[in-house]
């Protein structure tokens, strides 16, 4: 897949009672996991809204080709309650890819996540976490050449946050495409960003750190001293 | 556990609704005797008698059919139209606006108003479908109109995240999430598409109608073919209730949050 990267560039946005962005530059690399890593109520999500053209902001200029396809994981799985977990993947694909395609796709992904079996569940038949992994295919199925996730994984306890970011970092080695991750969460900045970018909480916010992340992925979430230091930084940096 | 009680309970409901079904009739008999006048109240037992032996004549079934017929007509017309309005009204707060007006004076207008008129408009035979149609017409509408007000905000910002026509949109997820609201309005509309046929029946007189029956049959003073005709429109009611039942429960899918 032929991926590329976003630049923003003196980007200016607000509420109506809070700037939120003021010249605000940012440069997501093409090919790798960025995270932008911040508080609650930072602007991360007006910040994915952005890019992804949902919301226009006042000023600035966003470097991506406006045609350019862009997959969206949400805080929620956000499945059609009335199709299956096959029809929901196939459904996206439909502008894309002619039926036999449409349905080759839909398997792949659905073996990649473990769920073949469940192509003709309904999403209420399915657990919370089941769903958020179709969600997950659903967003990697799309020929999207750019993938934003707004802390997908949030709302669901810890053993399978992190079954689910070990599923993403393994569908995501599969083509590198260029994500963009927005998170509240240290430990899953690192386990999955190659790039991890730091929001104040400060009004406008700006950037107020971009770490390269030299952790090689097998190693991330282990006890490897250069996975320790960045997670201090980050700690030290999100609590001040 | 808590499935066990369930079914329990759905069996007490059922055997109390057959006890009371049991004490109605009683009740019904206690009453025809003391009375002691068929014309009146015939006993349960005289109503079938006259149920069987009606039922052997030909223009007996010839009735029940065209009845149906004509109500699955005014029924089918009424949701077709009721569905596009609905959606319509749903996606436009003007055209619910322009049209709210006509939905409220056809909901209140009295039915016997509307089946009067209806036999200076129509043939009688096509009377009882209009009539239906009218009185259904409204209730579709402002079920399938919830239905597309009520669609999921965050599925449509799903598709459009996902870039899906506008087409693929209404069909794939405005047009199922009234789904729903559709089949409540459909169970609804059931029992009144009936009644209004038969009223209708009655005073527009087709040749072949089960409100012809009843009509022809009172003005014979024969009561108890009167009930007779009554237990059969009641059944067909039912019939139809129930098919309308195993559709909505036929659904796979529940809604997720």
């Amino acid at each position: 897949m032929n991926s590329e990267g976003i630049i923003l560039k003196d980007i200016s946005f607000s509420y109506p009672n809070q700037n939120i962005f003021k010249n605000f530059n940012i440069n997501i690399p093409a090919s790798k996991v960025s995270v932008i890593l911040g508080p609650s109520g930072c602007g991360k999500s007006t910040l994915l809204n952005i890019i992804h053209g949902i919301l226009t902001p006042e000023s600035g200029i966003i470097g991506k080709d406006k045609n350019i396809l862009i997959s969206y994981l949400f805080q929620e799985p956000r499945l059609v309650p009335w199709k299956t977990v096959k029809q929901n993947i196939e459904l996206i694909l439909r502008n894309h890819y002619d039926y036999k395609q449409r349905k080759k796709i839909t398997e792949h992904y659905l073996e990649l996540i473990g769920l073949s079996e469940f192509g003709d569940y309904y999403p209420s038949e399915l657990s919370g976490g089941m769903r958020q992994r179709v969600a997950i295919a659903r967003a990697f199925a799309y020929p999207a050449e750019i993938i934003l996730m707004d802390e997908p994984f949030q709302a669901l306890d810890p053993g399978l946050k992190i079954n689910l970011t070990k599923l993403f970092s393994s569908l995501w080695i599969e083509d590198n495409r260029t994500s963009l991750f927005v998170t509240h969460d240290i430990e899953e900045a690192i386990f999955l960003g190659d790039e991890i970018f730091v929001l104040s909480s400060s009004k406008p916010s700006i950037l107020i750190e971009h770490i390269i992340n030299t952790v090689s992925r097998p190693k991330r979430q282990t006890e490897d001293p250069e996975y320790l230091k960045i997670k201090t930084r980050l700690n030290s940096l999100l609590v001040n | 556990m808590k499935v066990f009680t369930s079914v329990n309970d759905k069996r007490n409901h059922r055997y109390i609704g057959l006890l009371s079904t049991l004490v109605l009739l009683l009740l019904w008999k206690v009453i025809s005797i003391n009375i002691n006048a068929k014309i009146i109240l015939p006993p349960p037992e005289d109503v079938i008698i006259r149920l069987i032996k009606i039922s052997q004549s030909r223009i007996f079934w010839q009735s029940i059919l065209t009845t149906t017929i004509r109500t699955l007509y005014g029924f089918t017309l009424s949701f077709v139209l009721g569905f596009i309005t609905g959606i319509t009204c749903g996606s436009s707060k003007r055209v619910s606006a322009a049209l709210s007006p006509l939905v409220s004076v056809i909901r209140s207008v009295p039915v016997m108003s509307i089946i009067l008129i209806a036999m200076i408009w129509f043939r009688t035979d096509m009377v009882p479908v209009f009539v239906c149609f009218l009185m259904i017409f409204p209730i579709i509408t402002a079920n399938v109109s919830q239905g597309i007000i009520e669609v999921d905000k965050s599925l449509i910002e799903m598709a459009s995240a996902f870039r899906l026509t506008k087409y693929n949109i209404l069909f794939h997820i405005t047009i199922p999430s009234t789904i729903p609201f559709v089949l409540s309005g459909v169970r609804a509309a059931v029992g009144v598409a009936w009644k209004s046929v038969i009223a209708a029946e009655v005073l527009s007189q087709p040749v072949k109608a089960i409100g012809t029956g009843i009509q022809f049959s009172q003005m014979n003073l024969e009561t108890a073919e009167v009930i007779a005709w009554t237990v059969i429109a009641v059944i067909l009611s039912k019939i139809s209730e129930f098919a309308v039942e195993l559709i909505i429960t036929s659904q796979k899918w529940r809604l997720v949050k």
